[in-house]
């Protein structure tokens, strides 16, 4: 072989390893902070079932999209690999499988090394935060799970590079109340509890 | 010589009455097992079938006319689009009320579509797939199904995101002031007094 062409060889197989590489790194994380949800049971009389699957494709059409007008934005679902939500409205059909769902769920993000940054039980609503953290400044994932007064449940999972101080515009543009109260910088380890008797 | 003409009007016909088989297919699959009419006829009130022969014959036109910049902007932005509405009488028709969403994802998932959105609530349910594989970062290929207790639309399309996004921020200065040509009553519409 020509030096000439080992040399093309050897760089183009150097490159290909970089580039598997890269991937290689970044695909196990997302998906480690990608929670299955499972199917969950929609409720039998007519209430409301929702559910919402965005993946890195239409993610990154958002983004572009907002890159004129809203360039915070475009940065914020550009770093974002996928966002899951469900809601969904219980009766007495679903109510106590729902129910018993969310807690073995927040049980398996507490034991699978998930920090719970909020938990909050007010006015009937039982909220929990969860980060999934990879060093001091990076967030992977998030899990946020609410079960309000025995009438409704949501749960949320948002993939991606996360920063923490942009938690709090992440839960601004998508509705996410729990979200709203984090993002001062730093304070991703606030946590509270507050029980009305 | 003879023989390829037939073919090619065959195929002229085809692209113009659809074209787009992937959001033909989507679709499709979307009516087959939403539509709840159990061998009784639903009524269609609306199909519609625009493929790229006659959005490019359309451009062609509104671009030789005087047109609004938002007409050819809309136009650019539709690659292609199929709507459908099928309505029944709920008390008279058998009517198979429950979905099975798992199937309907298995189908359209073998088409290349993955489900975003999944709403129910009392009889409603709203469902919306995209298709991957898009032919470029602004192309979009979407379809839409809204079923009621008496009703079914079917949407699809595929859509140049890029041209949408303008013509969205060009409806911003849709007022009367920057289009002098417009007649009195669209003028009325957006509250001006001529």
């Amino acid at each position: 072989m020509k030096p000439i062409h080992r040399n093309v060889a050897v760089t183009a197989l150097l490159s290909l390893s970089l580039v598997t590489t890269t991937f290689a790194d970044s695909a196990p994380k997302a998906v480690a902070a990608e929670v299955d949800f499972g199917k969950w049971t929609p409720p039998s009389h007519g209430g409301e079932f929702v559910e919402v699957n965005l993946k890195e494709n239409i993610l990154g059409m958002a983004a572009r999209l907002a890159t004129k007008d809203q360039p915070e934005i475009a940065e914020l679902l550009g770093g974002i690999h996928s966002i899951r939500v469900n809601v969904i409205g219980l009766d007495d059909g679903n109510r106590t499988d729902t129910t018993d769902r969310i807690k073995t769920l927040r049980g398996k993000l507490d034991a699978a090394g998930w920090e719970r940054v909020v938990t909050a039980n007010e006015n009937h609503s039982d909220v929990a935060v969860h980060l999934k953290t990879h060093g001091k400044e990076a967030v992977e994932g998030l899990v946020v799970s609410v079960l309000e007064g025995g009438k409704q449940a949501v749960v949320v999972n948002i993939v991606g590079d996360i920063r923490p101080e942009k938690l709090a515009l992440l839960g601004e543009k998508f509705g996410i109340e729990p979200l709203k109260q984090l993002g001062v910088p730093g304070a991703k380890h606030t946590e509270k509890t507050e029980t009305k008797p | 010589m003879l023989l390829s003409v037939p073919f090619a009007g065959a195929a002229l016909l085809w692209l113009s009455s659809g074209g787009g088989a992937r959001v033909t297919a989507g679709t499709e699959a979307l009516r087959n097992q939403l539509d709840p009419t159990t061998g009784a006829a639903a009524q269609t009130q609306v199909d519609v079938r625009l493929g790229w022969l006659p959005l490019t014959v359309g451009r062609l036109v509104v671009g030789l006319t005087p047109a609004p910049r938002e007409a050819r902007m809309a136009l650019r932005s539709v690659r292609e689009a199929s709507v459908s509405v099928r309505q029944w009488n709920p008390d008279r028709e058998r009517v198979t009320p429950n979905i099975d969403i798992a199937a309907l994802d298995s189908v359209m998932e073998r088409q290349g579509w993955t489900r975003v959105v999944r709403v129910q609530e009392e009889l409603q349910t709203v469902l919306v797939y995209v298709a991957g594989n898009a032919a470029g970062e602004w192309d979009l290929t979407a379809c839409v199904a809204v079923r009621d207790r008496d009703q079914l639309v079917i949407a699809g399309g595929r859509f140049d995101l890029e041209a949408l996004t303008e013509l969205a921020r060009g409806i911003k200065d849709l007022s009367p002031k920057h289009h002098p040509n417009w007649p009195s009553q669209i003028a009325g519409i957006f509250g001006s007094s001529r």
